[in-house]
C-alpha cells in the first residue's frame, strides 16, 4: 500500500494539473452547449464528452511518462531499482496510482458534464452518461498500457514516443489499411460492413482517432462492448508491460534499445506504415507515387536511425534493412486481393439464408430517422424478398466484375442503393451495399412483413421527443408548437400515410406540388430511444389536414411583420428607384391554385426589381405584381389548408425623394425590437444591429440591417370570392407573359396543364391502406 | 555478510566485473578503491540489486539481492549521481524513504538535519552539490538499514562534513552493527575510515586486507652501513622492495617490526630508522609484490562504472 500511496503522491504534481484542466474544460464546454439558445438535436457522445475524450489520450500518455520517468535516466533508474520494492510491485504501484488519477479525473469530469446537462434540462442520451466513464477510462488505460510497454523497452524520450506510437497504433493501422484496401477494391461494402476483426473501432483509443476522419464509425465506436473489450485488452497489455518492466535491465536508461538489432527493428516498424499506404488504396501505385512513397519510407527510417544512433556510418550500415518493410508492403499489396476475392465470392444459396435486414441508408449517422431505425431492427424471412436480395447481390457482383464498379444504374428510375445484412443459418453475416433495380419492388416485398408496414408508418414515441422545431420540451415556447405535433400524429394515425419518401411507392406521374402533396412547412422532431438518437423531418402536406391547419395557425400567430404600407410605397417606386442599392424582391406562394386538369396545385411567382436590371422581364410583371400586392394587402389570414391562399414574403429597400429610407420606422423597429425573437437574436440585435426573422420552416435566420425592410414571416392569406377570381386571372396572365417572354421560373405548368378559372371541389383525405 | 561469488557483469562488449569474489563481514567499514572504470560502482549496483549479474551471484545475509525486497530492505545506496524527486525538499524525500524503508526513523532524520544544519523544507534544487550529498547521506542514514553503500560520497564533501559523516558511520557501525561499503578512487580518503580495504582492478579484486594489519605488517626502513652491501645482506627478512643510493638504502619489509629491528641492529648499521608508510604506499608495494603494474592506464572496466 505504501508504494502505491507514494506513487499517487508522486504523480499528483502532473495529474492534478490534468485534472483541473479537464474538469474546467468539461464544465465550460457543457455550459456553452447547454446555454446555447438554439439547440435542435440531441448531442452526440463526442459532443458531450470531448474534453474527457482528449484527456483519455493526453492523460494516459502523460501519466505513463511521468509515472515511469525514472526509466529514462540512469541515476533515477538506479535509484528506483535500489529501493526495497520488487519490480513487479513497483510497476503495479505506479500503474494503479496512474489509473486512480485517470479514473478520478474521468469520473469527476463526466459527473460535472452530466450535472450541467441535468441542471439546465438539456436533453441527452442517458446511456451516454453510463458509458462515458468506462469508455474514457478504457481508452486512457489503453494509451497508458501502450506507453508503459514503449517505455519499458526503451530508455529515451524519443524512443518512448516512437514505441508508444508503434504499440498503440501500428497493429490498428495495419488493420485499418487492410480494411480500407478491401473497401477500395470492393465497392459493395462500407466501413460498417466489415467483420468484427477488421472493424477499426473495437479498440476505443485508436477507434476514437479513426472517427476523427471517419465520422460514420461513431455509430459503432461508442458501445459498452468496445469499452469492455478495450479494458480487457488494456489489462493484457499491462501484464505484458509488467513482464517487460521486470525484465528490463536498469542500464537501458539513456539508451534507445537493448541492442543495435532491436533498434533497427524499431526503425523498420516506424517506416512500415508509410510503406503500406498503397495497400490501403489511398494512393494509386503509379511510378511517381511508388518513388515518392519509397523515398519517404527510407527517409523516415533513416531519420529515426540518425536521431537515435547519431552515427551516420552505423545508419548507412543498417540502411539495407529498410527494404524489409518495403518487401512486406509489396506482399501486403498483392495479398489484399485474397480477402477481396473471398468477399466477392461470398454469395449464399437461398436455403442457407436465415433472414435479411436493412440497416438503412442513414445508418452511418448517429442521428437517423426513427422509422429507419425501426426498419433496421426487422428480420425479413420472406422467400421472395430473400430471392430478390440474392439476385441483386449476384447482379451487383457481376457488374463489378464487368465494369469495376456498381454505379451503373444511375440513369434508371427508382433504383435504390441500400445496405443489406444477409444472415445465414450458421450465423455468418454478409453485409453489402446493394443496388436494387426497383425501389418499388423492394418496398412491395418488404411490405409483406407486418412489422415493416407498421415501422414505416411509425412516429417517435411522444415521450421520447426532446426538441421540436428547435424548441426544448422544457421551454415554455414548446407549448406554442406542440399542437402541430399532436395534429401530425393524429393525422398519420388516421390516414396511415408513410411519412418517409423512400418507403413510398413511386410513379412517373407523382407530383409533389399538387393536391394533398402541397407542402406548407415541415416538422422537426429530435430525441432518443435507448442509445439511438433520432432526428426526423416531416413535410406538413395538405394531406395531413389537421397538421396543416395547426401549422398555418402557428405561422399566422408568429406573423408580425407584413408591412403592406411600406411594400406598396416601395413597389410604387420600383420603376424609378433613386439609389442603385434599392431593390424589391417578392415571392408569392399560392396554394390550391385551380388547374385546367382539375387538380389544385402549388404555384410560386417571383417578382424582383433593382435599378441595375435593364431587361424588360421583371418590369413586364410590374402591373400584375402591384395589383397582387394590393389585393393581398386587403386579404384575410386563413388557417384552411384547402383554401386558395397565398404566403407572400418580401424584402425591399428604397430611398424616398427626401433622402430618407421608405419605412424608416420599420427599419428602426427591426433593428431594436426583440419581438418574438430568440435569445440569440437579441444578442445579435444588441451587438451587431442585425435582424433575426423566422422562415416558413420556423427556423430563425439573420439579416444584416442595411436599410432593407424584410417581411419573411407573414400570414397565410385567403381572398374574397371577387378577389380570388381576379387573382386567378392575374396568375393566368402572369403565366402567359412568362411563356411569351420565355421565362421559366416555375416549371409546375406544362403544356397540358394551365391555371384554370373555376373553383374546384375540396380535396378528399388520403384513404388508410 | 555480503558474499560475491564469480560475480560477472557485462555491458555489451565491455566486461565491467569478471569473476569477482569477496566477503564483506558484518559490522565493518569496507573500502573499495580502484581507478575510474575499475568496476566499483558496478559492484555496488550489483550489491543493491540494481543490476542483475550476468554470471555468479551476490548475496546479503545468505539471500540473493536482485529483485528481492526482503534483502534490499536491509540496504541503502547513496550513488555518485544523486536522485531526488523533481521540485522536492528533504521532507518530501523523507516521505518517499519512509514509504519504502521499514526502519526509517523520522527522529533520526530530523536530528541529522539539525546536525548538518540543512533546512528540510528548502527545495533541494536550490542546494549546492555538497549540500545535496549531505541530504542524500541524511536520508540514507535515517533509513536505519544494516548495510549502507556509499559510492564516492566523500568526494563531494568539505573536510568538516566529511569528518561529520565519518563520525556518524563509526557510530552506526559501533552502535547498530551496521556495515558500510564505501568506494573511492582515492585511497587517502579511506585509509583513516575503513576497517578493510580492497583494490579493484580490471573488474576484479586484486588485493584485500585489514587496514590495521596492513599498516603494522609493512614498514619502510632507511639504513646505511660502513661497508659495501647489497640486497643479500637482508636475507631472512620478507623484503618487498630494495633501493640503494650511495651507502643509504631504503627497504620495504613485511613482518614483525620488533624482530626486524633486532635483525638489522645486529648488522651494526651506521644509520637505522623505521619510517611509517602511507596506506597508498603500502598498497602500491603489495600490488607490485603481486605482480600488478599500474603504469598503464586501466582499459578494462567499462564505461558504466
Amino acid at each position: 500500500m505504501k508504494p502505491y500511496l507514494e506513487s499517487v503522491r508522486r504523480l499528483s504534481r502532473v495529474a492534478l494539473i490534468l485534472f483541473v484542466l479537464t474538469f474546467v474544460a468539461s464544465l465550460i464546454m457543457a455550459m456553452q452547449y447547454c446555454m446555447r439558445s438554439y439547440v435542435s438535436s440531441i448531442p452526440s457522445f463526442s459532443q458531450m464528452f470531448l474534453p474527457v475524450i482528449i484527456y483519455m489520450f493526453a492523460g494516459g500518455f502523460i501519466l505513463a511518462l511521468d509515472g515511469f520517468f525514472f526509466l529514462n535516466k540512469r541515476a533515477d533508474s538506479d535509484y528506483y531499482h535500489s529501493l526495497p520494492v520488487s519490480r513487479k510491485r513497483l510497476f503495479w504501484s505506479v500503474t494503479l496510482a496512474a489509473l486512480t488519477w485517470l479514473a478520478a479525473t474521468v469520473l469527476a469530469s463526466v459527473i460535472v458534464i452530466l450535472g450541467v446537462y441535468t441542471i439546465t434540462h438539456t436533453a441527452f442520451v442517458p446511456n451516454y452518461g453510463l458509458l462515458a466513464a468506462p469508455f474514457c477510462i478504457a481508452g486512457g488505460m489503453l494509451v497508458f498500457a501502450a506507453a508503459s510497454i514503449g517505455i519499458s523497452i526503451t530508455g529515451t524520450w524519443i524512443s518512448n514516443i516512437a514505441l508508444t506510437l508503434i504499440v498503440l497504433g501500428l497493429p490498428r493501422f495495419i488493420q485499418f489499411v487492410v480494411s480500407r484496401g478491401i473497401l477500395a477494391r470492393f465497392g459493395m461494402m462500407g466501413w460498417l460492413d466489415l467483420p468484427w476483426y477488421l472493424t477499426p473501432v473495437t479498440n476505443v483509443a485508436t477507434g476514437q482517432i479513426v472517427t476523427f476522419t471517419h465520422n460514420l464509425l461513431q455509430t459503432q465506436l461508442y458501445s459498452m462492448v468496445n469499452a469492455g473489450y478495450s479494458i480487457l485488452l488494456a489489462a493484457l497489455e499491462l501484464l505484458v508491460a509488467c513482464m517487460l518492466f521486470v525484465r528490463r535491465p536498469s542500464e537501458l536508461a539513456e539508451h534507445n534499445a537493448r541492442s543495435a538489432n532491436i533498434q533497427t527493428l524499431y526503425a523498420c516498424l516506424l517506416a512500415f506504415p508509410i510503406a503500406i499506404l498503397f495497400t490501403s488504396g489511398a494512393i494509386s501505385p503509379t511510378l511517381i507515387n511508388v518513388l515518392i512513397v519509397t523515398a519517404v519510407t527510407i527517409a523516415l527510417y533513416a531519420i529515426y536511425q540518425i536521431v537515435v544512433l547519431r552515427n551516420s556510418k552505423r545508419v548507412l550500415h543498417t540502411l539495407p534493412w529498410a527494404l524489409v518493410p518495403a518487401a512486406l508492403a509489396v506482399a501486403m499489396f498483392f495479398g489484399i486481393q485474397i480477402p477481396v476475392n473471398a468477399a466477392k465470392n461470398d454469395i449464399p444459396l437461398i436455403q442457407d439464408v436465415a433472414y435479411v435486414q436493412f440497416p438503412g441508408s442513414n445508418r452511418t449517422s448517429g442521428n437517423r430517422s426513427y422509422d429507419e431505425y425501426l426498419v433496421s431492427q426487422i428480420k425479413f424471412t420472406d422467400q421472395d424478398l430473400k430471392d430478390y436480395v440474392l439476385t441483386s447481390l449476384r447482379d451487383n457482383v457481376a457488374t463489378i466484375d464487368r465494369y469495376g464498379n456498381v454505379n451503373y444504374r444511375t440513369e434508371e428510375n427508382y433504383t435504390t442503393l441500400e445496405p443489406v445484412s444477409i444472415v445465414l443459418n450458421n450465423g455468418h453475416k454478409i453485409k453489402r451495399f446493394l443496388w436494387f433495380s426497383s425501389s418499388n419492388t423492394l418496398n412491395t416485398l418488404r411490405n409483406e412483413n407486418e412489422e415493416y408496414a407498421k415501422a414505416i408508418r411509425a412516429l417517435p414515441p411522444e415521450d421520447s421527443i426532446r426538441y421540436q422545431q428547435g424548441f426544448d420540451v422544457y421551454d415554455a415556447k414548446y407549448q406554442t408548437v406542440e399542437p402541430i405535433v399532436q395534429a401530425y400524429y393524429s393525422d398519420i394515425e388516421t390516414t396511415g400515410l408513410i411519412p418517409n419518401w423512400s418507403y413510398n411507392q413511386h410513379s412517373e406521374t407523382e407530383d409533389y406540388s399538387a393536391e394533398g402533396k402541397q407542402s406548407f412547412g415541415s416538422l422537426t422532431l429530435a430525441g432518443y430511444v435507448g442509445n439511438q438518437r433520432y432526428y426526423d423531418n416531416y413535410d406538413i402536406r395538405r394531406e395531413t389536414q389537421n397538421a396543416s391547419k395547426a401549422w398555418m395557425t402557428w405561422q399566422n400567430s408568429q406573423s408580425t411583420d407584413e408591412y403592406f404600407d411600406v411594400l406598396k410605397q416601395i413597389s410604387a417606386q420600383a420603376s424609378s428607384f433613386l439609389s442603385k442599392s434599392d431593390s424589391l424582391n417578392c415571392t408569392f406562394s399560392f396554394y390550391n391554385v385551380p388547374m385546367s386538369s382539375g387538380v389544385r396545385q402549388y404555384n410560386e411567382f417571383y417578382y424582383g426589381r433593382n435599378p441595375m436590371d435593364t431587361t424588360i422581364l421583371n418590369s413586364s410583371f410590374e402591373p400584375y405584381a402591384n395589383e397582387l400586392i394590393d389585393i393581398i394587402s386587403r386579404s384575410e389570414p386563413t388557417t384552411d389548408p384547402n383554401s386558395f391562399c397565398v404566403f407572400m414574403t418580401w424584402s425591399g429597400r428604397a430611398i424616398d425623394k427626401d433622402g430618407s429610407y421608405i419605412g424608416e420606422d420599420v427599419i428602426k423597429k427591426q433593428a431594436t425590437s426583440g419581438n418574438s425573437l430568440s435569445t440569440a437574436s437579441n444578442m445579435l440585435l444588441s451587438s451587431w444591429g442585425d435582424v433575426v426573422y423566422y422562415t416558413s420552416g420556423g427556423n430563425p435566420g439573420y439579416y444584416s440591417n442595411d436599410g432593407t425592410v424584410v417581411s419573411f414571416n407573414p400570414c397565410y392569406r385567403a381572398f374574397s370570392a371577387e378577389d380570388e377570381a381576379r387573382v386567378i386571372e392575374i396568375l393566368k396572365d402572369w403565366k402567359a407573359l412568362q411563356k411569351e417572354l420565355q421565362f421559366n421560373y416555375s416549371d409546375v405548368e406544362s403544356e397540358d396543364t394551365i391555371i384554370g378559372s373555376s373553383a374546384l371541389p375540396a380535396p378528399t383525405p388520403t384513404p388508410v391502406p | 555478510m555480503i558474499k560475491a561469488r564469480k560475480l560477472t557483469k557485462r555491458f555489451g562488449e565491455v566486461e565491467a566485473l569478471a569473476n569477482l569474489n569477496c566477503n564483506i563481514p558484518q559490522g565493518c567499514i569496507y573500502g573499495l578503491v580502484g581507478a575510474n572504470g575499475s568496476g566499483k560502482s558496478t559492484f555496488l549496483r550489483l550489491c543493491n540489486g540494481i543490476y542483475k549479474p550476468d554470471e555468479g551471484n551476490v548475496s546479503i545475509n545468505g539471500g540473493e539481492v536482485f529483485d528481492n525486497p526482503s534483502v534490499k530492505a536491509h540496504c541503502v545506496f547513496v550513488p555518485d549521481d544523486l536522485y531526488f524527486l523533481p521540485q522536492s525538499n528533504l521532507l518530501r524525500m523523507a516521505l518517499l524513504y519512509e514509504s519504502m524503508y521499514p526502519c526509517f526513523s523520522k527522529e533520526r532524520f530530523h536530528e541529522l538535519c539539525g546536525t548538518f544544519k540543512l533546512s528540510a523544507s528548502r527545495p533541494l534544487n536550490t542546494f549546492s552539490k555538497g549540500m545535496r550529498r549531505q541530504a542524500a547521506t541524511i536520508l540514507a542514514l535515517s533509513a536505519m538499514t544494516d548495510y549502507v553503500f556509499f559510492d564516492e560520497t566523500f568526494d563531494g564533501l568539505d573536510p568538516v562534513m566529511r569528518n561529520l559523516v565519518k563520525g556518524m558511520l563509526y557510530d552506526d557501525v559501533l552502535e547498530r552493527g551496521c556495515t558500510a561499503v564505501v568506494t573511492s578512487h582515492s585511497l587517502r580518503e579511506l585509509e583513516d575510515t575503513c576497517d578493510q580495504l580492497a583494490l579493484l582492478y580490471q573488474g576484479g579484486i586484486v588485493f584485500e586486507s585489514d587496514v590495521q594489519n596492513l599498516k603494522t605488517t609493512l614498514f619502510k626502513v632507511q639504513v646505511a652501513f660502513s661497508q659495501e652491501y647489497d640486497r643479500s645482506l637482508f636475507e631472512g627478512l620478507d623484503l618487498l622492495a630494495f633501493t640503494k643510493q650511495g651507502s643509504v638504502a631504503n627497504l620495504i619489509i613485511r613482518g614483525d617490526s620488533a624482530a626486524c629491528k633486532t635483525a638489522i641492529t645486529e648488522k651494526n648499521p651506521l644509520i637505522f630508522e623505521i619510517l611509517p608508510l602511507t596506506l597508498e604506499e603500502v598498497f602500491l608495494y603489495e600490488m607490485e609484490a603481486l605482480g600488478y603494474s599500474f603504469e598503464e592506464p586501466a582499459v578494462k572496466g567499462g564505461n558504466r562504472a
